[in-house]
């Protein structure tokens, strides 16, 4: 879709006439023509126009941008291919891996090792030590952990978790950290489950999660929080009631 | 803030020189005066130049939004607030609005006294006022369907199915990867389930019950599907697992939403 025809659409969506739009910013037989395509318009008259009916250029150009600089998009991508155990999904992002952050790239490798069972402790290993040895803790580094988590013995994990807790200050933290960090507390809680029921440090973390905000992100990690809480507490047939719900959404 | 400014912002972060940035795209020395705000570039261009150096559009002009669309961030608030039924939230915001004549603070009159329960006490043309206008938007080019979903206590019956009628026959014209759509078309499902309960329309909340189940499973909705599921609980008269799905919303924090949910009725037919 050409701007022109973008520009028609949320005129229509508005049911205002061309000159309406145009606002008197550009005159009504210019914007016609940048409507059919055939002239362009400057983004400072495109902006002035916008605002003037209040409408965002972040949204507007929206379908338009085609970069992939947004990071999170990408991390995302990633996460949800490896839940979902999906390897050809992975391969086609390690293909197409054009960012200049080899963590990421070797990540990808090793995910795709890990779901086709051929990842070995070797591997893992170097790629911890990798991660950590620019000791660069920043949100790549959470996001990074969350999907090796699963590979630490219990008493290195209880000390990754700590660090964690250690190097970022909730307070300071980025919404985009923050939720990072959530999921790394929630996937200890279900590694810590398999391995050792009773441990103490899991209770902590729930504490933590139940004194979130109760706010609108919050929700699912909070509700998932109360299955953890149950299950903690040996109360597992609630928890399997909540599992069933869950499961069947 | 000008383009010209923001590109160079833009270009020393990547490191580039200006010829690099105008990637021949424009010519260099055409670059070099948009930087120094002595020309104006058209927006293909534009964008044009910000793909082809991987640079995020959203990134580019959020700053021009911030600046000229300050109720941008207050649209952002009063949806969030009500997606999560947050009345204390609304109504310390509405204390906080300066200028009240703007469409959003009739919005968020309404969603407050939707959930104190007394939308009829609002005078009479605020109400034709917002319907109007809701109605006004062509569904069709809908980025997002919070207006709707705010506004639905102004419908009738038929109305309001009509409109989600529209929307299940129409669903391919959507973009449902967009986080903000869906939970603002969820809100409005939810809404609308509501008055299916209230005055017992069982058929359509089947409806609403299939299209649910086939959206896409995006983390940011799978709170509201479980309120969906709730919905559909009550109408099948599954008391137990209305008690389960109120029974966790409460345990988790979000009693303030609970609260805004029917219980199960008396004798149903």
């Amino acid at each position: 879709m050409m701007i022109g025809e973008h520009f028609k659409r949320v005129r229509n969506s508005k049911n205002l006439t061309q000159e309406q739009m145009a606002a008197g910013i550009v005159n009504r037989s210019f914007y016609s023509r940048v409507e059919n395509g055939s002239s362009s318009i400057t983004a400072d008259n495109l902006m002035k126009i916008l605002y003037k009916h209040g409408l965002a250029m972040t949204e507007f150009l929206r379908d338009f941008d085609t970069s992939e600089s947004n990071i999170e998009t990408y991390q995302d991508k990633i996460t949800v291919a490896y839940i979902n155990k999906d390897i050809l999904a992975l391969e086609d992002i390690y293909l197409h891996f054009k960012y200049e952050d080899v963590r990421t790239k070797r990540l990808l490798k090793f995910l795709i090792a890990e779901l086709n069972g051929t990842a070995t402790r070797k591997q893992f290993k170097k790629l911890s030590y990798i991660f950590f040895k620019q000791n660069k803790w920043d949100e790549e580094t959470l996001w990074l952990i969350f999907h090796i988590m699963d590979w630490y013995e219990m008493s290195d994990l209880r000390d990754l978790i700590d660090s964690v807790i250690k190097k970022f200050n909730y307070k300071n933290s980025t919404e985009r950290m923050k939720q990072l960090m959530i999921r790394i507390a929630i996937r200890y809680l279900a590694i810590c489950f398999k391995r050792d029921k009773d441990d103490s440090k899991a209770k902590d973390i729930i504490n933590c999660l139940k004194s979130l905000p109760n706010t609108a992100d919050m929700r699912m990690y909070k509700i998932i929080t109360v299955y953890y809480d149950k299950l903690f507490s040996h109360k597992y047939d609630e928890a399997s009631d909540i599992a069933n719900i869950l499961n069947n959404i | 803030m000008t383009i010209g400014q923001q590109l160079k912002k833009f270009r020393l972060l990547l490191g580039l020189s200006q010829a690099d940035m105008a990637a021949g795209i424009v010519t260099a020395s055409f670059y070099s005066k948009v930087e120094r705000d002595q020309s104006e570039i058209v927006i293909d261009k534009l964008v044009e130049i910000l793909n082809t150096h991987n640079i995020s559009l959203y990134d580019f002009f959020e700053a021009f939004d911030k600046e000229n669309l300050p109720n941008l961030n207050l649209e952002k608030k009063v949806y969030s607030y009500f997606d999560n039924r947050d009345l204390g939230k609304l109504i310390a915001l509405k204390k906080e609005v300066k200028d009240r004549d703007t469409l959003i603070y009739l919005k968020l009159k309404l969603i407050i006294a939707d959930l104190e329960g007394r939308v009829h006490e609002m005078p009479q043309n605020s109400q034709e006022e917002l319907r109007k206008i809701c109605l006004e938007e062509d569904t069709n080019a809908q980025k997002d369907f919070w207006d709707i979903a705010i506004s639905t206590p102004l419908y009738n019956f038929a109305e309001l199915k009509g409109l989600i009628t529209y929307i299940f026959n129409n669903q391919n014209q959507y973009d449902l990867t967009n986080d903000q759509l869906l939970i603002s078309l969820m809100n409005l499902l939810i809404r609308y389930l509501d008055r299916c309960y209230k005055e017992n329309h069982f058929a359509e909340a089947e409806e609403v019950g299939k299209f649910v189940n086939a959206m896409p499973s995006n983390f940011s909705i799978i709170f509201h599907k479980l309120v969906v599921k709730y919905y559909l609980a009550l109408f099948n008269n599954d008391s137990e697992l209305v008690n389960e799905i109120i029974g966790l919303i409460n345990q988790s924090g979000f009693q303030h939403y609970a609260k805004t949910l029917p219980q199960i009725k008396g004798e149903k037919i």
